[in-house]
């Protein structure tokens, strides 16, 4: 096992360990012959702890350096990682501004900022596609969802 | 005769045909999207056919449900995403075959595996549908509980190459079913007094993390590495010879499909998994699993196929629905005055050949739809990241906030977005976890059943069924975990050790 796996090792028995205290001290009703809620969870976080003691306490082994053999250098992958890292915290906003913003702008805002964010160059003309194609998913999205299936979707303050 | 033929010239109405093709076209659409799945199309069209007639209605239904199982296969295989929990398992291979080059080949496959388990579903269907429908009733809990614990030794065999890990993931992954609402008591576990929590972690959040937020954030990770689509393929990129080494496969993977599809909660999410798990413990070559072997494709499409069938099975003989969709399905069929249940094949015999003709010319309908876009769907690759990605991104977000109309499973998939990538990263197999999501649930409600049916514990043995399935587990248990063992033994001969600390 890998440092990592270490790493996870310890969170999973935490976690495990909560499972199972919440499992012995749970209130629930009695049936006959019913084992009740308590069985699975007791069952799962024992098991759990012993795959946990796995990770931990089986012969670590030297990282996988697989990795730098990819045809990116290691400045290219930083970059890559940040870009990636950028994304993930974008769409996080995305979420929580539908609650102010409303579908409309919020994924507006999203799409053509992530192509944006995304891309390699951004010359004038690619920023007009960019806002472009954004107006347009989002208007197809909506009208598809929203006027044709009739499904709901996230609405705020504005829209 | 006559009622057959009246049936027949009912389907070939205009009207009726093209409701059916729309059905199709539109479930294909449904399967496709990440996050739309096929229950949802049907339950979206239901209110549609209030209007119609009872054969023009059912058509409709009865298209978009095989569309949409069959339409998963398009973002499964072209963008790692499964469109619908059916086709989950057809990801790990058919996304590498595609990544490798080879999307047009993946595709083909999946389609042509998406017919004969169709096909063999529908055989099984109008012959020994009653037959079987009957024995899967008198199915017990001890039964059932066997069932899924020889399906849960299937964790064992979809972790081959590190135990350790996969079990660690289908166990997360039972440990995940457990939130919310315990079966039979009602008992509110690991909730945290979140409201939210109480109905539990939906499936679909989940697979769309783990799988979508995962692949695409992996791949932005990587970057942008152009590799040539081969598009020229001749047919169905899918040779005679490979079809022929594969019938065991097929026909092994579709009875799992039909099987499984009958027996309630299972269907088509678990059923791919089960038979992709199958054809890897059966495989010459298991360790090529995961990275576009075509055994894996062939099991996974033919296997949720065949479930279709499978489900329609106890539906129309005893009018019990196998799952959420086909429980929508006869829902349907009751609006429109026909019930479902063993008085269906003798009180409205048209309406049963209505059904069964509707299944058939769905799956030839979706094969040749398919293989017409067998060459165009391919194109999607060619879209840069940096439009793909993020309308990517978009409609999950769309999807997953569908489901149940909040924004909290939006959050929960973004959560496994997260949970999937540090998986992926540090090689823990995630098709255990699913598994285990799955399964885990139906385990608990069976023991806790058979515990309360049996007067000692001891008695859920005296089935023999459950004694045939039970040992049948635990024949695979210590196959897999021999072969595991002399694994690593041939490994650490083979290869010099790492420094051990």
């Amino acid at each position: 096992m890998t440092k990592a796996d270490r790493n996870i090792g310890i969170v999973l028995i935490m976690i495990a360990v909560i499972m199972l205290y919440q499992a012995l001290t749970l209130e629930h009703p009695h049936f006959n012959r019913d084992p009740g809620p308590v069985l699975m969870p007791v069952i799962y976080s024992i098991s759990l702890i012993i795959c946990s003691l796995g990770l931990l306490f089986w012969p670590r082994i030297a990282e996988n350096k697989k990795e730098s053999k990819t045809q990116q250098s290691k400045e290219q992958y930083r970059k890559n990682t940040t870009k990636m890292v950028g994304l993930f915290l974008f769409l996080v906003f995305y979420v929580w501004s539908f609650k102010t913003l409303g579908f409309i702008l919020s994924t507006i805002i999203f799409l053509g900022g992530s192509i944006l964010f995304l891309a390699k160059k951004r010359e004038r003309k690619f920023i007009i596609i960019s806002i472009l194609t954004s107006i347009l998913c989002t208007g197809f999205i909506y009208y598809i969802f929203k006027i044709q299936l009739k499904i709901q979707l996230p609405v705020g303050v504005f829209f | 005769m006559d009622i057959l033929i009246s049936s027949f010239l009912d389907v070939f109405s205009p009207i009726s045909f093209l409701l059916l093709l729309g059905g199709i076209g539109i479930g294909i659409i449904f399967g496709s999207i990440p996050g739309l799945t096929a229950t949802m199309g049907v339950a979206l069209l239901l209110p549609v056919t209030f209007g119609l007639g009872p054969v023009a209605g059912i058509l409709l239904l009865v298209g978009v449900y095989v569309g949409g199982i069959s339409g998963g296969l398009v973002a499964a295989t072209l963008l790692g995403i499964p469109g619908t929990p059916s086709s989950i398992a057809t990801t790990f291979d058919a996304y590498p075959m595609s990544k490798n080059g080879e999307p047009v080949r993946a595709m083909g496959i999946g389609i042509v595996a998406s017919l004969i388990g169709g096909i063999f579903s529908f055989i099984i269907l109008i012959t020994i549908s009653p037959f079987i429908a009957r024995i899967a009733v008198k199915m017990g809990p001890s039964e059932y509980v066997a069932l899924i614990f020889l399906a849960l030794t299937l964790i064992a065999v979809l972790s081959s190459g590190n135990m350790i890990k996969g079990i660690t993931s289908g166990i997360i992954g039972m440990s995940l079913a457990l939130i919310g609402f315990a079966p039979i008591d009602g008992t509110a576990r690991y909730t945290f007094g979140q409201l939210q929590l109480t109905a539990g972690i939906d499936l679909l959040p989940l697979i769309m993390g783990l799988f979508a937020i995962t692949q695409i954030h992996m791949e932005i990770q990587k970057g942008e590495i152009s590799k040539e689509i081969n598009l020229k393929v001749k047919g169905f990129a899918v040779s005679i010879k490979e079809l022929l080494n594969n019938t065991i496969n097929l026909l092994r993977s579709s009875s799992i499909g039909v099987a499984l599809g009958m027996l309630p909660g299972m269907g088509s999410g678990a059923s791919n998994l089960i038979a992709y798990a199958q054809a890897k413990q059966a495989s010459k070559n298991p360790e090529k699993f995961g990275k576009g072997a075509p055994e894996g494709i062939y099991a996974s499409e033919s296997a949720n196929n065949a479930s279709v069938g499978g489900a329609l099975v106890p539906m129309m003989t005893l009018g019990i629905p196998g799952d959420s969709v086909t429980a929508i399905l006869l829902g349907g069929f009751m609006i429109h005055g026909i019930q479902p249940g063993p008085l269906l094949f003798t009180n409205n015999a048209g309406i049963v050949n209505v059904v069964f003709i509707g299944f058939f010319l769905s799956i030839i309908i979706v094969f040749i739809l398919q293989f017409l876009g067998m060459r165009l769907f391919p194109k999607i690759l060619t879209i840069p990241q940096h439009f793909l990605y993020p309308i990517l991104l978009t409609m999950t977000v769309v999807g997953a906030f569908a489901m149940n109309h909040r924004i909290f499973d939006v959050w929960i998939m973004l959560i496994f977005g997260v949970v999937g990538f540090i998986l992926i990263k540090n090689n823990y197999p995630i098709a255990p976890l699913i598994l285990g999501f799955v399964l885990g649930p139906m385990f608990e409600i069976y023991l806790r059943r058979a515990f309360m049916a049996a007067s000692n514990p001891i008695e859920i043995l005296y089935s023999p069924v459950a004694v045939i399935l039970i040992t049948a587990a635990i024949v695979i248990l210590i196959v897999t975990t021999v072969r595991e063992v002399k694994d690593v033994r041939k490994k650490r001969k083979t290869t010099p050790p790492n420094i051990n600390i």
